[in-house]
């Protein structure tokens, strides 16, 4: 059985990286979380998407429809795991 | 055809950039500044390396700016009809009440009539260039030049959670006389005043962006894939790709990556710098469909522009 991917953990994990949270721990990362609750600003949320489309396997583009997503921790793990979606088709069509 | 019958066309585009080369480093307290108003990230990652910033009054570099838009266009000062500065509101602060007829003097625009677009940001050259072009609606309208002028009196300022400012002027001439040269075939702005009082989201500005963007496609018949080039705002880099894609626009088409990395955000002057940088580096050809961009807080605006070939006539 595959275990589940935590994304808030990778979130949080990909954040940190980045030197975005200072403060923030994972628990506080709640789906109706805004995000400037935890301190993202609209830049950092952009830097979150743009690294993790980086580091996606294939050459995935965004998508404007995600921008509506963008405000809440939930919208933000939501289109991380589009772009993951995106990512396992593109590998598997080759 | 009566020279009051001919379409109008901008060209004679000029540029006059600060004349000190900075780094952004160099900004006193830079690294406080970063601290707060910086995403966290490093700045390298911005794609930003160095600003310019005037050392002399910002009249000089205005009259010297007009003076190549005039000698590049053969005309005289004193044939020019009107000339529009834009800025943003805080260039219109800081500059002086002599401003323009210092300028008017110097260059020896003696005949023409002065006007000023602000209060809109970025956003005003992009409108000063649409007010300057209806003025040809004016059988008597022959030259009208449009400014964007934008600079900083305190490098503290320079830094933002946006971009990083430097100062820089830009011209160009509108004229019923050239064949050659760009049409203005749409031109569109939208208003969000969350953005203004700072309570704007990702969606408010991704619709504002849509809506002048669906305006100035609809009323140019042009899609925005058919689109050769985009000049866009020089916002921090990732920001800049992010409002485009937002938007709809292929990150491919964007020109700015050269102009911002060497310069900075020049605020009003920034899709003129962008298109003189792809004039001189990779050439305007006949046909060729451009969408000049900017953007700020509460604001959007575009200007569709199509490239006229020499001898062609191809509507006002």
């Amino acid at each position: 059985m595959v275990a589940a991917v935590d994304y808030r953990q990778r979130l949080f994990d990909l954040a940190v990286s980045e030197g975005l949270f200072s403060d923030a721990t994972v628990d506080d990362l709640r789906p109706d979380t805004p995000r400037g609750a935890v301190g993202l600003t609209s830049l950092n949320v952009i830097l979150i998407i743009a690294k993790y489309l980086e580091q996606s396997a294939g050459d995935i583009a965004f998508d404007p429809a995600w921008v509506a997503s963008l405000e809440t921790i939930g919208g933000i793990v939501a289109v991380m795991e589009n772009i993951d979606a995106l990512s396992t088709e593109n590998v598997s069509v080759g | 055809m009566k020279q009051s019958d001919a379409p109008p066309s901008i060209d004679a585009f000029a540029a006059v950039l600060g004349d000190v080369e900075c780094a952004p480093q160099s900004i006193p307290g830079f690294d406080e500044l970063w601290e707060v108003l910086g995403p966290g990230a490093d700045l390298a990652t911005m794609g930003c390396e160095s600003f310019r910033k005037m050392s002399s009054p910002i009249e000089d570099y205005v009259i010297a700016c007009i003076d190549q838009t005039l000698e590049q266009h053969g005309t005289a000062p004193t044939d020019v009809d009107h000339v529009v500065f834009s800025m943003t509101d805080a260039t219109l602060g800081l500059i002086g009440p002599s401003f323009v007829v210092d300028v008017l003097k110097a260059t020896g625009m003696v005949r023409c009539i002065p006007a000023v677009i602000s209060y809109q940001q970025c956003c005003s050259s992009l409108t000063a260039l649409h007010y300057g072009w209806q003025l040809f609606a004016m059988d008597a309208t022959e030259h009208v030049i449009v400014v964007a002028l934008d600079f900083r009196s305190d490098d503290r300022d320079r830094l933002r959670p946006f971009a990083l400012f430097g100062d820089a002027v830009t011209s160009c001439m509108i004229s019923r006389r050239s064949s050659s040269g760009l049409r203005l075939a749409a031109s569109a702005i939208t208003m969000d005043f969350d953005g203004l009082i700072g309570n704007d989201s990702f969606s408010s500005r991704q619709t504002a962006s849509r809506t002048a963007l669906q305006t100035a496609s609809d009323e140019a018949g042009v899609q925005l894939e058919a689109i050769t080039r985009v000049f866009p705002s020089n916002l921090f880099k990732p920001l800049t790709l992010f409002n485009s894609a937002a938007a709809g626009i292929d990150k491919a088409k964007l020109h700015f990556d050269t102009t911002f990395r060497t310069y900075g955000h020049c605020g009003n002057p920034d899709w003129m710098l962008n298109l003189l940088d792809y004039e001189a580096t990779v050439g305007i050809e006949e046909a060729n469909t451009f969408l000049a961009l900017a953007s700020a807080p509460g604001f959007f605006a575009c200007n569709l522009l199509v490239a006229r070939g020499p001898g062609s006539n191809n509507g006002g």
